[in-house]
């Protein structure tokens, strides 16, 4: 289990994460939400060594991990941080990722590169597109012997059939080798039936973490005339309200359940990211026409 | 099978509800086996653990059963146990509904009766 | 714990580098001039190991700093390796050249070493030889730490102007450098006059030197290691832009 504490950290004097608090279980498969610049990735940098925060504490099974490589170990971060030389070749690239974590998967990386359509032996990371760089660091933190892995935004650049391919291949791997799997990424709608929980970062903290399947049973549009929308939320916390005319649309995460719901009022679910979206909406966005 | 991810129905309910309807139908025939978690999920890009929950409330309402080792089976009987579920639930799933629909749409009584009279002769098998 | 890992790659680069740097410098300090028709070769090792280690040190840095923030080593380890990999350089660089001036001096050339330390090398006394060998060694250790603290700005900095100004700075570093040492000394010796007896003093205890120069380079890693236990991952590694 990794437990996060208190992390912040500040990037030019701006703070950007003021005191996350995050408990990541092992085998499972999480979502790592938040809007652009939030600080998802800088989060995902500091568990993995990569930044220092300026305070808080991040413990792996009880060890800290911050500078410790027996925990590190078991953590591995994709990013699309450049931190190879672009003259590097991808097999070698891949030597010595087995040469510091030790148990590569090559069997997988050889399936997986096929599938892709991707030639390991030869390609300089140079000469790869933006997306098969993607492609690339996808497969290799698939195949790495790590218990958490921590994807930043894996299906960058990527065609809608190499992304269905890549969900696929992550659903196989995880059920062949139960492990953690932690996705930030934007595009919540495809990848909202992997997952079994969600972190939500805003405003520097996590602003929500839940199973996925209990937040979706919270979220609901309350529809119809508006009298009759006000009347049925009454006291009850909305996201939203917009108002059509005499209309009333309400997005909540509080459905008052035990309530009857009025005839000429509709109640429907909310997928994932209409929920996010909602949630995480500032003032005065989406308004204007 | 179709699965819709802003429905009020929880995603592991509406697996086990499609895999009935399958059962129902009788694609899915009895004695057979049904497609395993690992490949449910994988084919909707599913988590294991949604599809496994959807397969356990099949498991408990007495549908299918785990053979270890093999897979998992649809039990005889399952078939005609949802025809009578689904004949018991009709009245409170359609028939209210379809009451309802007609008195908020100012229909009589006698003018409902018509309408189904005129669908039973004319709707198909 | 990684470690080994690391050093290994660091090491087995290193080696191959050093070994083709320090052929060519031979081919082209000994071998043409010996072709060329003269029979004289000035072969300053002090200037070269500074340079060579200096390169080393440089892409050590560009090459591992990335490799090491993605594959889960720790900084402390990371610093320890970049030492490491140093100190072999620098042995196998002072091994290199003690054995091309042997050669050299058997095959005739007159290698002029500048600087009394390198008398050692044309043979005078083990003692002197050791030495010699030992002046080089620090020499590329300070050179590599100086290079480990060049490649880590150059990572770090991201405008375009500043590394050009720091190389313009560096192509001047070795007149800077004098002129800054003549300076110093001339302030030195016009305060405490009795300094000007240290040059003669160190020429005849030579270790005196190399303890200096190993000072020297020991206080650079120690500014390496200051420094790097604070950084966070750089955000590209190789040729911006």
């Amino acid at each position: 289990m990794l437990e996060i504490k208190g992390i912040e950290k500040k990037y030019r004097f701006k703070p950007v994460l003021t005191g996350v608090e995050m408990t990541i279980q092992p085998q499972r498969i999480y979502g790592l939400l938040g809007r652009n610049g939030v600080g998802k990735s800088t989060l995902l940098k500091v568990i993995t060594n990569r930044a220092r925060p300026a305070a808080g504490t991040i413990t792996l099974d009880g060890e800290s991990v911050f500078e410790n490589e027996h925990a590190q170990n078991r953590l591995y971060l994709m990013s699309d941080a450049r931190l190879f030389n672009q003259d590097t070749k991808l097999k070698v690239l891949i030597k010595w990722v087995d040469q510091l974590y030790g148990g590569f998967d090559y069997a997988l990386a050889e399936k997986l590169a096929h599938q892709f359509k991707l030639d390991l032996k030869k390609s300089k990371l140079r000469k790869l597109s933006t997306g098969y760089q993607t492609i690339a660091n996808v497969i290799i933190a698939l195949c790495v012997p790590c218990d958490y892995i921590f994807l930043d935004e894996p299906v960058l650049g990527l065609d809608a059939n190499h992304r269905e391919m890549f969900y696929q291949a992550l659903l196989a791997t995880y059920a062949m080798r139960p492990r953690t799997f932690v996705i930030a990424t934007h595009l919540i709608e495809e990848v909202a039936g992997l997952l079994n929980d969600v972190f939500v970062l805003e405003h520097g903290r996590v602003a929500l973490a839940e199973n996925v399947e209990q937040l979706q049973q919270r979220g609901r549009v309350v529809s119809g005339p508006a009298a009759l929308v006000e009347d049925y939320l009454q006291g009850i916390e909305t996201l939203r309200t917009v108002r059509l005319g005499g209309m009333l649309t309400a997005y909540t995460l509080d459905t008052p359940l035990e309530r009857p719901l009025p005839s000429g009022v509709s109640l429907d679910g909310m997928n994932l990211q209409q929920l996010f979206i909602e949630f995480t909406r500032e003032e005065g966005e989406g308004d204007e026409v | 099978m179709h699965f819709e991810a802003d429905s009020v129905v929880p995603l592991y309910q509406q697996i086990a509800t499609q895999f009935e309807a399958g059962i129902l139908s009788g694609a899915f025939a009895e004695g057979e086996q049904i497609p395993s978690t690992t490949m449910v999920a994988h084919n909707y890009q599913l988590n294991p653990a949604t599809v496994l929950k959807g397969m356990n409330l099949l498991v408990d309402a007495g549908l299918i059963e785990k053979r270890r080792g093999i897979g998992m089976f649809v039990r005889a009987g399952a078939q005609a146990q949802l025809q009578q579920q689904a004949q018991a639930d009709f009245y409170q799933q359609r028939v209210v509904a379809l009451v309802q629909a007609a008195k908020q749409l100012g229909m009589t009584q006698a003018d409902l009766q018509a309408a189904i009279e005129k669908g039973w002769g004319h709707v198909g098998d | 714990m990684k470690f080994k890992a690391m050093l290994k790659l660091m090491v087995r680069w290193i080696a191959v580098v050093d070994v083709l740097t320090i052929g060519a410098l031979f081919l082209i300090e000994v071998l043409a001039p010996l072709l060329s028709g003269s029979h004289t070769a000035t072969n300053d090792w002090s200037f070269m190991s500074i340079i060579i280690g200096f390169m080393g040190g440089v892409m050590l840095v560009s090459t591992y700093i990335g490799a090491g923030f993605q594959l889960g080593v720790s900084r402390h380890t990371m610093v320890r390796a970049y030492a490491a990999a140093l100190l072999f350089q620098s042995v196998l660089q002072a091994t290199i050249a003690l054995v091309l001036n042997q050669i050299a001096l058997a095959i005739g050339v007159q290698t002029q070493a500048i600087g009394a330390v390198f008398t050692g090398f044309s043979g005078q006394g083990l003692a002197l030889v050791l030495i010699g060998w030992a002046y080089v060694a620090v020499l590329t250790m300070a050179g590599g730490g100086v290079g480990l603290l060049f490649g880590l700005m150059i990572c770090y900095t991201t405008r375009r102007p500043i590394i050009i100004l720091t190389i313009i700075l560096c192509g001047l570093l070795p007149m800077v450098t004098m002129l800054g040492s003549m300076l110093a000394w001339w302030g030195v010796t016009s305060l405490w006059p009795a300094a000007k007896s240290w040059p003669e003093y160190l020429n005849q205890h030579a270790w005196l030197i190399v303890g200096l120069v190993g000072l020297l380079a020991c206080a650079v890693l120690l500014i390496v290691r200051t420094l790097y236990l604070r950084l966070d991952a750089p955000k590209q590694v190789g040729w911006r832009g």
